[in-house]
């Protein structure tokens, strides 16, 4: 693996400086995918910058109608979080159906979301929340939804020197709610082999808005139309349900093509669509 | 080829050493520090047997490069023993909670980081603290015993004090 510096920026800027300084710097925080790429070869930055301890990009913040996560906060921290228990269910659920808790306590919102997985668990949540992300670098600054971020398996569009410095997302009001569904191998230290979040408000017994984004059926999480427009204006009773199974299993078949894991996951889908319901039957009183 | 260095503090004491960026903290303990309790299960996060805790907090120290310990407090299953063992570690072999004992002192770790948060942990509680910790032998039901009676007698213990 050869030479690179190792560099610990306490904060943004400083690791804004050393973006400057280095053309092939990885920025590192959790490293739970990001070691691996190196030791595997898959990378070979001339420098690591270390950000799990910039404290001015660790945190939670609810400001006004919006909630802020730094980019290097944990999903421990996002799954403890006081303003996480009473707002934006699915992504605390996503956070914390990541692998186990040696992976929660190191891994962050900012590398799930930059590492570009296919079966990211917090990105299904966050693109279901309509979630934005503040992007930094020694050039300025720019914002980008998290959907715009990524660009295929494990690639995003961030600029070299660019650091995503938060995510934000509408906190909703008390008739919103909202859950995520991973279907994996094992009940934890598994890669989610089909997510699924769903965000919606629901008043005078009709669903509005409805927001549900599938992951780990295509290059990246997106959001299904078909299966919100099966959502958007129906009752609160289990009407809809047929129609918006069949919507998430055609975008699913849709975006799973010829792969080999179709066959079985646009069946499996169905599944997960229902249970992710069924939890939102529990969910909403009203 | 560059070194790095790194200042830490291992089981109590602070250590400095100089060592190849490339180390993992699993490497720092292991071949520099020669502690081999931590073990290298699969390399990939996805087993921990190599679980350390990192101020306090359980982690894979195979995916922590070994500079970012630079400055923290780092536990290992060889800092666990005092003049006795640890109330885990004798409940673990009193319990039959050890075969090969590969996955051991992760599981020990993972259920102190557990416990020295949640004394009071449902059985539960510590499925989900050790869901990081595979293990291939026991089919786990005697270490979720021991981290049980651990915890009972921890609790005991403080009652026995008047807490």
């Amino acid at each position: 693996m050869g030479s690179f510096a190792c560099l610990t920026a306490r904060s943004e800027r400083e690791a804004l400086t050393y973006l400057k300084k280095y053309e092939n710097a990885k920025l590192l925080a959790g490293g739970t995918d990001l070691v691996l790429a190196l030791r595997e070869k898959k990378i070979a930055p001339q420098a690591l910058i270390d950000i799990s301890r910039a404290e001015d990009l660790r945190y939670i913040r609810r400001s006004g109608d919006f909630i802020h996560i730094g980019s290097a906060t944990t999903f421990t921290e996002i799954v403890e979080s006081p303003i996480m228990q009473k707002k934006a269910r699915a992504l605390r659920l996503a956070a914390g159906a990541v692998g186990a808790p040696q992976i929660r306590n190191t891994g962050t919102i900012g590398g799930n979301i930059a590492t570009a997985s296919p079966a990211a668990d917090t990105v299904p949540a966050l693109v279901a929340l309509e979630a934005r992300c503040v992007i930094v670098s020694p050039r300025g600054q720019r914002e980008a939804g998290v959907g715009d971020l990524l660009a295929g398996v494990g690639k995003n569009t961030l600029a070299p020197d660019e650091l995503i410095r938060e995510v934000y997302f509408a906190a909703g009001d008390d008739h919103t709610y909202s859950t995520f569904v991973k279907f994996g191998r094992r009940n934890a230290l598994a890669i989610a082999r089909i997510n699924l979040a769903v965000v919606l408000s629901v008043r005078d017994h009709t669903i509005y808005n409805p927001r549900v984004a599938l992951g780990s059926v295509a290059p990246n999480a997106y959001r299904s139309k078909a299966a919100e427009e099966a959502l958007a204006g129906r009752p609160w009773d289990k009407s809809a349900m047929p129609g918006f199974w069949q919507a998430v299993a055609a975008d699913a078949a849709n975006t799973l093509g010829n792969r080999p894991s179709a066959v079985w996951k646009k069946e499996a889908v169905v599944g997960v669509a229902r249970q992710a319901m069924e939890d939102l039957w529990q969910e909403v009183r009203e | 080829m560059n070194t790095v260095h790194v200042r830490v503090r291992l089981n109590g004491e602070w250590r400095e050493v100089d060592v190849p960026p490339y180390y993992r903290l699993l490497d720092l303990i292991r071949t520099t520090f020669g502690l081999t309790g931590t073990k290298e299960g699969c390399g990939e996060g996805e087993c921990g047997a190599c679980t350390v805790l990192l101020d306090g907090m359980a982690v894979d120290s195979c995916l922590m490069m070994a500079f970012q310990a630079d400055g923290r407090d780092v536990l290992t299953i060889e800092g666990l023993a005092g003049d006795e063992l640890h109330v885990l570690q004798q409940s673990f072999i009193d319990r039959g909670a050890v075969q090969c004992g590969y996955c051991t002192p992760g599981m020990i770790l993972s259920a102190k980081a557990l416990l020295d948060k949640n004394p009071r942990p449902t059985r539960q509680e510590i499925k989900v603290a050790l869901s990081g910790n595979l293990c291939r032998c026991t089919g786990y039901q005697k270490i979720l015993d021991a981290v049980e009676t651990a915890a009972n007698q921890i609790a005991a213990a403080r009652g026995g004090e008047g807490k």
